[in-house]
């Protein structure tokens, strides 16, 4: 039925800094289905930002296993690890983090010139993939020279440029306002509506619960609930008076 | 699409090494745009670059010129020495001067010898009266002589001793010149044919001290200034490292687009360097001992030799000193590159 794409066992990540010890994470256990759309919300230092690291192959836990399509994530070397990242999972940061030297096709085209596609076939691909973010006419734009929510959108459109099974969003929405991060959770579901990718974020901006299929709650290192979005009670445009 | 089933194949993962790559061309293109974007720091980069490589090259092609003022004009000397030597033996053999007007123009110029000669001190004189024997064994060659044979041989002797005395007079003005700009273990009298010195053994025994240490000096200050300039560009982009690696870029792109930019940097200011350095010592030197002096002694092969070598430790220091910077930067985590505040 449904596929599991991504698993952590007790997963568990310390920081040592000089003598005091953070503990990030004191053991989450979580199962992430192939196609959903699902957020990892909680407060600042709730150690979303930690598990999302695991999840997405950015970091190794101190204990514990992740495992990404039943793979292990700490045993994989350097290569494999790069190859995930290049081919199999797409990421979305908060500071965009689009190279400022490069237009925003030559931005979009990057991982797949690392992934051996030719100029052309990036091109024409990289050129198609920001006409489906709503940018084809500024292919030729650099960073400074596009807003912030353009900024994002190129980010969008270079996590899809080799067709991952996974983008990994984190606070994709933080550096945006209301109106242009609204623009983007609707642009991110309909990636996942349309491209059938897995998106996994992690957030604490409110309006991406009307996106998701599921949210995690973490708190204090640890799994607090985990609801549906069929569960939440959500009246139009607002959650509890917050919108 | 992505694929249904597992994530990764067994067969995928196998290929794994041949399936991530930079190609050079790439490599170049994004790191010729890097270059161009960040203009302004590559300039006081390269410019650190030009001035430590013009230092070094100036020191070198100095050394080249006053190691070959050194001596070419003693072996001229010598020549000479040689020559008035076979002159006395009889064994050298010259040819008059012909011609209607020879000897009206001998005694003219006898003339004039004698009145320069009043006033003529030291080395000036001692030119002046070889000249004149000269031209009054020339004088007596061309006059019907009773003996023309003798005569001949007289003027051939003479001859020679003046050209001898010219090449000696002018190699004593350039040692007093040497002494006065420094180089003062110049030994004045010629007692044998020096022989040219290879460019390995000027930098070893003719280099000044002080000039070898300068060198070493520019050597290091280019070094340190090239490490110090990479490191800050680096260190700058952080962020865009870590992002790189998170798209899937091996530590080795990493390394490729620094090793090219630094190459390119490092390239172009040794060039500019040598030309820089190359012009900077010619005009010290014609300043010092006059445009004939350095063109009449000047030795080609030693300065291109110099430009060679200057050229090969620029772009090692270059290559060297980026690559480090490179490497560490290559191998930061992402997550804690990306967190570096710009």
């Amino acid at each position: 039925m449904d596929q599991t794409i991504v698993r952590t066992r007790d997963v568990k990540r310390v920081y040592r800094m000089g003598d005091t010890e953070v503990h990030a994470l004191r053991g989450v256990d979580l199962e992430i289905y192939a196609g959903e759309y699902i957020s990892i919300m909680g407060p600042s230092g709730s150690g979303k930002t930690t598990l999302f690291n695991m999840i997405g192959g950015l970091d190794k836990p101190t204990d514990g296993k992740v495992y990404i399509d039943e793979v292990d994530v700490a045993q994989l070397d350097a290569y494999e690890l790069a190859w995930l990242r290049c081919r199999k999972i797409g990421y979305i940061f908060q500071t965009f983090n689009i190279i400022p030297v490069m237009t925003a096709l030559e931005n979009v085209t990057l991982p797949m010139t690392f992934a051996g596609l030719t100029s052309d076939e990036a091109r024409e691909k990289g050129a198609a993939l920001l006409d489906k973010v709503g940018l084809g006419d500024r292919l030729d734009h650099k960073p400074f020279e596009l807003s912030g929510g353009q900024q994002q959108r190129v980010a969008i459109a270079r996590s899809l440029a080799n067709d991952p099974a996974v983008i990994l969003a984190d606070e994709p929405t933080g550096n945006l306002d209301l109106n242009t991060g609204t623009e983007i959770i609707e642009l991110l579901k309909e990636m996942n509506d349309t491209q059938k990718v897995t998106i996994i974020t992690a957030t604490h901006d409110m309006k991406m619960l009307s996106a998701s299929d599921r949210i995690v709650w973490i708190r204090d290192g640890r799994v607090d609930r985990i609801e549906k979005r069929s569960d939440l009670d959500i009246e139009a445009g607002s959650i509890n008076g917050v919108s | 699409m992505p694929d249904e089933g597992r994530m990764v194949s067994e067969g995928e993962m196998q290929r794994v090494g041949k399936q991530i790559r930079l190609p050079w061309s790439k490599a170049m293109e994004i790191a010729i745009k890097s270059m161009k974007i960040r203009f302004g720091r590559s300039v006081v980069t390269t410019a650190s670059i030009v001035l430590a490589i013009a230092f070094l090259m100036s020191i070198l092609t100095g050394t080249t010129l006053v190691t070959s003022l050194k001596t070419r004009p003693p072996q001229r000397v010598w020549d000479m020495k040689t020559r008035a030597q076979e002159a006395e033996k009889g064994t050298l053999s010259l040819a008059l001067p012909t011609g209607p007007k020879v000897l009206d123009e001998a005694k003219q110029r006898r003339v004039g010898i004698q009145a320069d000669l009043t006033k003529a001190k030291g080395l000036e004189r001692r030119g002046l009266q070889a000249e004149l024997d000269t031209v009054r064994a020339l004088i007596d060659a061309l006059n019907s002589p009773k003996n023309p044979e003798q005569a001949k041989v007289e003027w051939v002797k003479s001859r020679a001793k003046a050209d001898l005395v010219a090449a000696d007079n002018e190699w004593q003005l350039l040692v007093r010149k040497l002494n006065e700009e420094g180089y003062t273990n110049v030994k004045p009298e010629v007692t044998k044919r020096p022989k040219a010195t290879s460019f390995i053994k000027m930098l070893s025994t003719e280099m000044d001290p002080r000039d070898k240490w300068l060198a070493i000096l520019a050597a290091m200050v280019c070094f340190v200034g090239i490490w110090n300039a990479m490191l800050m560009s680096v260190h700058e982009r952080f962020r865009e490292i870590g992002t790189m690696k998170c798209l899937g870029a091996l530590e080795s792109f990493i390394v490729k687009l620094y090793f090219l930019e630094s190459s390119f940097m490092g390239l172009a200011g040794t060039l500019m360097g040598i030309l820089l350095g190359f012009l900077l010592s010619m005009v010290r030197a014609v300043s010092s001992f006059g445009l004939e002096r350095v063109w009449t002694n000047f030795d080609f092969g030693g300065a291109l030799l110099s430009g060679l070598g200057t050229l090969l430790i620029g772009s090692l220091l270059s290559i060297g000193a980026a690559i480090f910077p490179a490497r560490s930067a290559a191998k930061m985590d992402p997550v804690v590159a990306m967190r570096v505040d710009e």
